[in-house]
């Protein structure tokens, strides 16, 4: 009589054991296509070997005012030589004045502010040497680096003076670096509405998509992500509460005598 | 009639230990109030004397502006909470720029915190589902009812919890609740995934993988570890890469930044998580180095010292409990043997890592503890390990000794440094003992006759 009631328990926590095992695994990998929020207007631009001329017209209407009015999402893709001399990948100006994007001679990304000279390097080499991928020649030689980047640039918000640049890759591993940058940094950075983009060497070739976004904070930008693993995550701990609550009824009897 | 004395004296000898343990600790906890509440009071905040709350707790300036940082409690961040809080809004809780001391498994058996609307509605959750789970297994591994109702009380008073709320580090909490559940005998059929989850809570748990190895023929066993296996692959590789691209690579890359492997990626390494430079063995050896400064013969006296009182504190309670006998070498002094161990090897041993010290104490107190042999010593060292006890030398030995080149490092050790790995020690010792002796009457056990007595019906 006892082992039937306990038995007619158990089959309704089975129930909840298996759906929420089943729901994290479809959670799980649903989020893990799901990007962040994308802006609407993306511009997706790519140069071969040579140097070329673009529209900034978006990155220009988020710098307005010498702010940054919304958010701006920048992917950046090269492929550039293993050398030890730094190159310009993007600039949102012809002159040196603008927003200049470079990887230096440590192969480390850098992004640098017009006139105000604020430059932020994000720190590791392994950001791109490591983890980038690298084409190899015959003889087992790293020959070109390729770079794939998204770097994003948010207001802390409204009422604060710093915003925020935080550039990740995926590969091999998903990695992000973060960085507060003051506000008045953009004060004089020049964005005409024309950019150069390119390297400008020999079998190197350069490509970036650029899209404003509305959110003002990056959390919000990846809000569907984040709210999408967490669910996941919830009910990874659900099915792992109701593996105890479907312990063998030998372990619940013991308890129950004790 | 000789057992029924027998279990009227272990019933008699439970509540004295009992409450000889409550009342430590609730002193402690009410000095450290009373100090804590009159240096607020007077201002006095420069003292490195133990605190209620770590003041100038740092904000978690690793993981960068969030918009998911909150002050709680005026100044204080609670920052190893928040660093997790706002590391699980990110792309990937793994930034390159400060590694994190996690596996992917703890992401994904906490990442649902991340849904609460803010970290300090997120911590008070968390604190508030510490305290149900402590005493809940609390009261599953306690039998009499009046240790039952005391169960909050020393979970509230043993410091390194509270230490491990007041940082915020919710994996030293949970990880040390849940190896306690799994050795709860409610628990035999359902350890392989408490000990999975606790493992990816806080991988210096894993020494606590000794009690697989406790009972059982080596089918069950090989089951039972084949059983774990899985659902530790589950919960750090395999649910992790259904989430995050590429993220296999994870595990490697956390050994790596720790200092498990090496690497062709120097900068990753943080010295803060070396198992070479940070275990509590290293930090022993470092202390005694600064004790130089007294000269060669000194020094060498203060080693002798500290060599005799270990011996002392041996031989004090082994005397004490040497005309009993006791029971076959079992769980609790296996989880003895894989806290202590843990302990003294791991690199993240700061204050709320004696969180591990947890399982072998509420073991000695339960039922399970009568028949260990040394068991009041035990509990005596393993309360003084754990009452709050990083109290500075600098300025007594300042006074003592007078250095010769003037004032002695800022970083001097405090007594805890020396202390609790002495202590500790001192434990292992005590074990290796006791597995010698029941290793030794099991041999005579075999080899004499079986003389059997039956109490007859008066």
């Amino acid at each position: 009589m006892e082992n039937n009631r306990i038995s007619v328990l158990f089959t309704g926590w089975n129930w909840l054991k298996y759906s929420s095992l089943l729901l994290a695994l479809i959670l799980a990998v649903s989020s893990r296509g799901k990007s962040w929020d994308v802006p609407n207007e993306m511009v997706s631009i790519g140069v071969g070997s040579d140097i070329k001329a673009i529209d900034t017209a978006v990155i220009c209407a988020s710098f307005s005012d010498g702010l940054l009015k919304t958010g701006l999402v920048i992917g950046l893709h090269a492929s550039l030589p293993r050398d030890d001399n730094d190159y310009q990948l993007f600039s949102t100006s012809s002159e040196d004045d603008g927003m200049l994007v470079s990887i230096n001679e440590q192969r480390q990304l850098v992004i640098y502010f017009g006139k105000s000279g604020y430059e932020i390097t994000m720190p590791d080499p392994e950001f791109i040497s490591d983890v980038a991928h690298r084409r190899i020649d015959r003889s087992g030689n790293v020959v070109v680096d390729e770079l794939n980047t998204t770097v994003f640039l948010t207001r802390l918000g409204f009422s604060n003076e710093n915003f925020v640049i935080e550039a990740f890759t995926s590969s091999p591993f998903l990695s992000t670096v973060v960085k507060v940058v003051p506000l008045a940094s953009l004060t004089n950075t020049r964005c005409s509405g024309k950019g150069n983009l390119g390297l400008g060497i020999d079998s190197s070739t350069a490509a970036i998509d650029v899209g404003r976004t509305g959110k003002t904070s990056k959390a919000s930008m990846l809000r569907p992500i984040f709210v999408m693993r967490s669910v996941a995550s919830l009910f990874v701990v659900v099915w792992l509460v109701s593996l105890w609550l479907t312990r063998k009824p030998d372990d619940v009897e013991q308890e129950y005598h004790a | 009639m000789l057992e029924a004395q027998g279990t009227i004296e272990i019933k008699i000898a439970v509540p004295r230990i009992y409450k000889y343990l409550i009342a430590v600790l609730v002193l402690s906890a009410l000095v450290l109030i009373a100090h804590t509440a009159l240096n607020t009071y007077f201002g006095s905040q420069n003292s490195a004397f133990p605190y209620l709350t770590v003041e100038g707790s740092t904000g978690p300036n690793d993981i960068g502006p969030l918009d998911c940082l909150s002050k709680i409690l005026g100044s204080h961040f609670f920052g190893d909470f928040q660093s997790e809080y706002c590391r699980m809004r990110q792309i990937t809780p793994y930034p390159i720029d400060r590694p994190s001391s996690y596996l992917p498994g703890f992401y994904v058996v906490s990442g649902f915190i991340a849904l609460l609307p803010s970290s300090v509605t997120a911590f008070r959750i968390v604190v508030l589902l510490a305290l149900i789970l402590g005493t809940y297994v609390m009261r599953s591994h306690f039998e009499r009812k009046d240790v039952k109702r005391l169960s909050s009380l020393v979970l509230l008073t043993f410091y390194p919890f509270w230490f491990a709320i007041d940082r915020g580090n919710y994996g030293w909490i949970f990880g040390p609740l849940l190896v306690l559940l799994a050795t709860a005998r409610t628990a035999r059929s359902q350890r392989y995934w408490l000990l999975a989850v606790a493992f990816s809570l806080k991988h210096p748990l894993a020494t606590f993988g000794l009690i697989f190895f406790l009972e059982g023929d080596w089918r069950s066993k090989t089951k039972e570890l084949l059983k774990f296996g899985g659902m530790f692959m589950f919960l750090n590789f395999v649910f992790p890469v259904m989430q995050w691209p590429n993220a296999i690579r994870w595990p490697m890359f956390v050994l790596k930044i720790q200092g498990f492997r090496s690497g062709d990626t120097p900068r990753l390494r943080s010295i803060d998580f070396d198992i070479r430079s940070r275990s509590d063995l290293h930090a022993l050896g470092t202390a005694f180095h600064r004790f130089r400064f007294l000269g060669d013969l000194q020094f060498r006296i203060m080693l002798l010292i500290c060599i005799v009182l270990v011996a002392a504190l041996f031989m004090k309670i082994v005397m004490g409990v040497s005309k009993q006998t006791f029971g076959k070498f079992g769980q609790t002094e296996l989880c003895l043997v894989a806290a202590c161990v843990g302990l003294l090897i791991s690199p993240l041993s700061f204050t709320y890592s004696l969180m591990c010290l947890f399982v072998p104490m509420v073991l000695l107190i339960s039922s399970q503890g009568d028949l260990v042999r040394f068991r009041g010593g035990y509990l005596a060292l393993l309360t003084v390990c754990t009452v709050p006890n990083a109290i500075p030398l600098t300025a007594l030995c300042n006074v003592l000794f007078k250095p010769e080149d003037g004032v002695l490092d800022p970083d001097f050790p405090s007594l805890g440094t020396i202390m609790i790995p002495l202590l500790l020690i001192t434990i292992l010792l005590l074990v290796a003992y006791s597995a010698v002796l029941s290793y030794l009457s099991t041999g005579e056990t075999q080899h004499t006759p079986a003389a059997v007595s039956v109490d007859l019906p008066q």
